[in-house]
């Protein structure tokens, strides 16, 4: 292996993609056709969230060596991470055909099945790793990760638990176990995990947002909205479906008693209230709680630039719907509309903020677009503008549009 | 590029094609992308491409013959055979070059003076027997030349079945496979690094007074001032680490250090001690210190001293391990004598840095160079507009408005200025001096690059800061914990 290749391999182990892709380019000066620089190159490229140019690189790479199982797993690897998931199987399963006997092919298989919420294939994929090499810390982390998605969280425990017994310093072992804790509903035992995972490894991203959530759920309101969170999370999508449907004619039905049975009233209003705060916290709680953490010292810093960011933008529709509120006290009916609105706008700006790439673009225009008919019904509904009803009535469309293309578009 | 530009052929891969806008004066690369056109049958371009090739190394043998292969595949048969003379006239000639002049005589008549030459090309490398040829020329050709399959060519001589596939061009004589062969102690290092004495100084060091200080107390007033340190039974020499976000001036301070005692500098990038050879990276360090041990007072400056310490625990091969131990006995000066060696160190990831050398004797000293502070910004932007047509600048109000800007991003902004001007003037043909308003507009279209540095940074200093040794960029970010 030439210099610059040990080198970009290196730089890729210490996470430093960009430099390991100058190392694999200058391997390429040198000679073209070696499909490592290439499959280098398709990592590196890969890990700067450059997808099509990686996948690009990782193809080339397995065309010089279309026999090679390592150069299928490295394509497999930058598709599982473009979300192309069916593409990403397909060539996984191919470098197990060629080399059945590595057990990170077998980890990677399980990666990709809890993508797609395949629990059981996962779990069978990563035992299948074990079989192979039961020291594969990788393999053993995914199997946890599986059986706490089936609701076998006590063996998840167990399986971390032993691969922390044999490598103690592993971070990955550290943060699994960490979310392990946040599925048991210990956010406090989960921080000390999260602490070690990142004192062993500062940039790995998986502590850090599972050190973000435990942090929140130190607050007992988020701590029930996380646990609702996990439970969503482990459940299929079709599971997640109906619980949704059912919840909205369920509560449709309550409000319809609630308006044919007015001494029903004191009842079923606080219910009805509760249910849509939850409603609303189920779309903004992360980024509403990530503002509240701004407040706390250790905490402020362990948010990224991009989710303080989100709680600027955020912060602003607050105070826009505060100051809504307290126009609506003051008597002029226009405030209520407004509070509305500046809330809807604060679960737009979660939405945006949930997603990346191309998503995150388009749904940031479509949020701008709803900014706009928003506030113009507003201001047209102030100064008694004619239009101003069918504006607003766009805004509402447009807001039912983002909610449910937010539900069906991948992040 | 332009669109007629070789360089856009849809017959260069990608990656090879972003390889060349990175590096387009790379002769190498230039002479395997032709090759790869021409096998690929984009003749025309990969004539241009030899070409550009040949204006950057006029005694390039390989691009020479790949020329003549494009022109042969073209009919410029005589355009060939004015190149193809001039290598055969060369002592020994390239073997192939006698063997392309063989297919160019006999194309022109000239059987005999064909088949000389291809017996020539054989007798020097046998693995250029070609069967067809040999079958042309047999009238000419003593019998043992007469066949292929009377010598034993090498196991994949198909590929060389015609000698203008240019296929048997991407190995020449001296390919690496042979060079690997080589046993390990059959490559002496003649590594020799360029030797230096800095014209820069510390008074061209705009700001940075707390890591000048640093470097006063451990490295200049050491050799000034011998007699005290030896009093004290304090050796001179040692090593200081300077980390920081990347265009902070590191290099150049270690420059400005050397300058400053007037020592001798060297300046050592991974590139001048990593090779391939098992054993030679080692020896290419020893190497080099031993030179800066022959020219002490030395200052030896490691630049991305990352690349060569690397934390163990981060590598897979015991070859890289190899390197840093043998780094680690060079710094302790186990062989010898490092007095007056004085080492300096650069790296934009100390983290990644094995922990062993930050032990004391060895880069016991660890500086954190961060981004210029405001006074330090004004005093690089006036040594950076020194001799310029400025006029009125006012050098705080545009220090202010770079916060968090690197030195090398202030580079940049007067680039941007001088550029704009250089435009203005060019249309105006008058020369206009820069003011605040131009620096302050280009401040628009440039923003500080270490940002991305310190959100990794960010994250070292809080959670794996046990040791305090990233306290320095705490108290930057300002940050408590």
């Amino acid at each position: 292996m030439s210099a610059h290749l040990e080198r970009a391999q290196l730089l890729l182990q210490q996470s430093r993609p960009a430099d390991a892709e100058r190392e694999a380019l200058l391997a390429l000066t040198a000679a073209p056709d070696q499909p490592l620089a290439h499959a280098y190159l398709a990592l590196s490229r890969s890990d700067q969230n450059r997808p099509a140019e990686a996948i690009d690189s990782a193809r080339t790479a397995v065309g010089f060596a279309p026999d090679s199982a390592f150069f299928h797993y490295v394509y497999a690897i930058v598709l599982h991470r473009a979300d192309r998931e069916a593409e990403a199987r397909a060539e996984i399963t191919e470098a197990i055909r060629i080399d059945p006997e590595t057990a990170s092919h077998f980890s990677l298989l399980a990666s990709i099945e809890l993508s797609e919420r395949h629990w059981a294939e996962a779990l069978d994929a990563a035992e299948r790793g074990l079989m192979l090499d039961p020291q594969d810390v990788g393999c053993a982390n995914l199997r946890s990760m599986a059986l706490v998605r089936l609701g076998r969280k006590e063996e998840a425990m167990q399986a971390v638990d032993f691969a922390l017994a044999r490598e103690p310093h592993n971070a990955l072992s550290h943060a699994n176990q960490g979310w392990n804790y946040l599925h048991r509903n210990n956010p406090e035992a989960a921080q000390d995990h999260f602490r070690e995972a990142l004192r062993l490894n500062p940039q790995l991203e998986y502590a850090r947002s599972g050190m973000l959530e435990a942090l929140k759920a130190r607050n007992p309101v988020y701590r029930g909205m996380l646990a609702y969170f996990l439970w969503m999370g482990r459940q299929s999508r079709r599971l997640q479906g109906v619980f949704v449907v059912v919840t909205y004619f369920g509560m449709n039905g309550v409000n319809g008693l609630a308006s044919h049975h007015p001494e029903w009233s004191k009842v079923l209003l606080p219910l009805l209230i509760a249910f849509y705060i939850f409603t609303y916290l189920t779309w903004t709680a992360g980024t509403m709680f990530n503002l509240l953490l701004r407040l706390n010292r250790f905490g402020r810093y362990v948010l990224s630039r991009d989710e303080r960011v989100a709680t600027n933008w955020f912060a602003a529709c607050l105070v826009g719907v505060l100051v809504g509120v307290g126009y609506g006290f003051s008597g002029r009916e226009e405030g209520w509309l407004g509070a509305v609105i500046f809330a809807v706008l604060s679960i737009a700006v979660s939405v945006v903020f949930s997603r990346r790439g191309a998503s995150r673009r388009w749904f940031g225009i479509g949020a701008i677009g709803l900014a706009i008919a928003g506030l113009a019904g507003l201001a047209m509904l102030i100064v008694e503008q004619p239009g101003a009803l069918a504006i607003l009535i766009v805004f509402v469309v447009g807001f039912l549009a983002l909610q449910i293309a937010a539900n069906f578009v991948r992040r | 590029m332009s669109a007629n530009d070789p360089l856009n052929s849809p017959l260069i891969p990608v990656p090879l094609r972003e390889a060349l806008r990175l590096s387009p004066d790379n002769a190498p690369l230039l002479s395997h992308v032709a090759d790869l056109i021409l096998k690929s049958g984009g003749i025309e371009e990969a004539e241009s491409l030899f070409k550009r090739v040949l204006a950057l190394e006029p005694e390039n043998v390989p691009a020479k013959l790949g020329l003549v292969s494009a022109f042969f595949q073209q009919g410029k048969t005589s355009a060939a055979l004015v190149i193809v003379e001039t290598l055969v006239k060369g002592s020994p000639p390239p073997a192939r070059a006698l063997l392309l002049h063989a297919r160019l005589a006999l194309q022109a008549g000239e059987t005999r003076l064909a088949a000389q030459q291809y017996q020539r090309a054989v007798e020097q490398d046998p693995s250029l027997v070609d069967g067809g040829l040999a079958q042309d020329l047999a009238a000419f050709l003593p019998k043992r030349f007469q066949g292929a399959q009377i010598l034993s060519p090498k196991p994949d001589a198909e590929k060389n079945e015609n000698p203008f596939s240019n296929e048997s061009f991407l190995a020449p004589e001296s390919s690496e496979s042979s060079r690997e062969a080589l046993p390990v102690g059959d490559l002496p290092s003649d590594m020799q690094a360029e030797l230096e004495k800095p014209a820069t100084n510390f008074s061209d060091v705009g700001g940075m007074e707390r890591v000048k200080e640093e470097i006063r107390m451990k490295i200049i007033l050491p050799l000034q001032k011998p007699e005290l340190f030896k009093a004290y039974g304090k050796k001179v020499g040692g090593g200081i680490l300077l980390y920081g976000p990347p265009g902070c001036g590191k290099t150049f301070l270690a420059r400005a250090t050397a300058g400053e005692v007037n020592a001798n500098f060297i300046a050592v990038g991974i590139s001048d001690v990593l090779e391939m050879w098992i054993g030679q990276s080692e020896k290419n360090l020893h190497a080099i210190f031993e030179q800066a041990r022959t020219h002490k007072p030395c200052v030896l400056f490691f630049d991305e001293v990352d690349a060569l310490g690397a934390n163990r625990t981060d590598m897979l091969r015991s070859g890289g391990r190899q390197i840093i131990n043998q780094f680690l006995s060079e710094l302790d000066g186990v062989a010898a004598n490092n007095e007056g060696v004085l080492i300096l160190a650069a790296t934009n990831a100390p983290w990644h840095l094995d922990p062993a050398f930050r032990r004391p004797g060895r880069f016991d000293r660890i500086l954190f160079v961060p981004p210029p502070d405001l006074p330090a910004r004004a005093a690089i932007l006036r040594l950076m507009l020194r001799g310029k047509p400025v006029a009125d600048v006012d050098f705080d109000q545009v220090a202010k408005k770079t916060d968090g800007f690197s030195g090398a991003d202030l580079k940049a902004l007067v680039d941007l200025t001088v550029e704009e001007k250089l435009r203005e003037a060019m249309s105006s043909g008058q020369i206009r001096p820069m003011g605040t308003k131009d620096l302050l507009e280009a401040t628009k279209r440039h923003k500080a690059t270490v940002r991305d540095w310190f959100d990794t940074a960010k994250n070292y200093a809080l959670y794996a800061n046990q040791s305090g040794l990233y306290d320095d960029i705490l108290a930057h970010l300002k940050m408590t914990k």
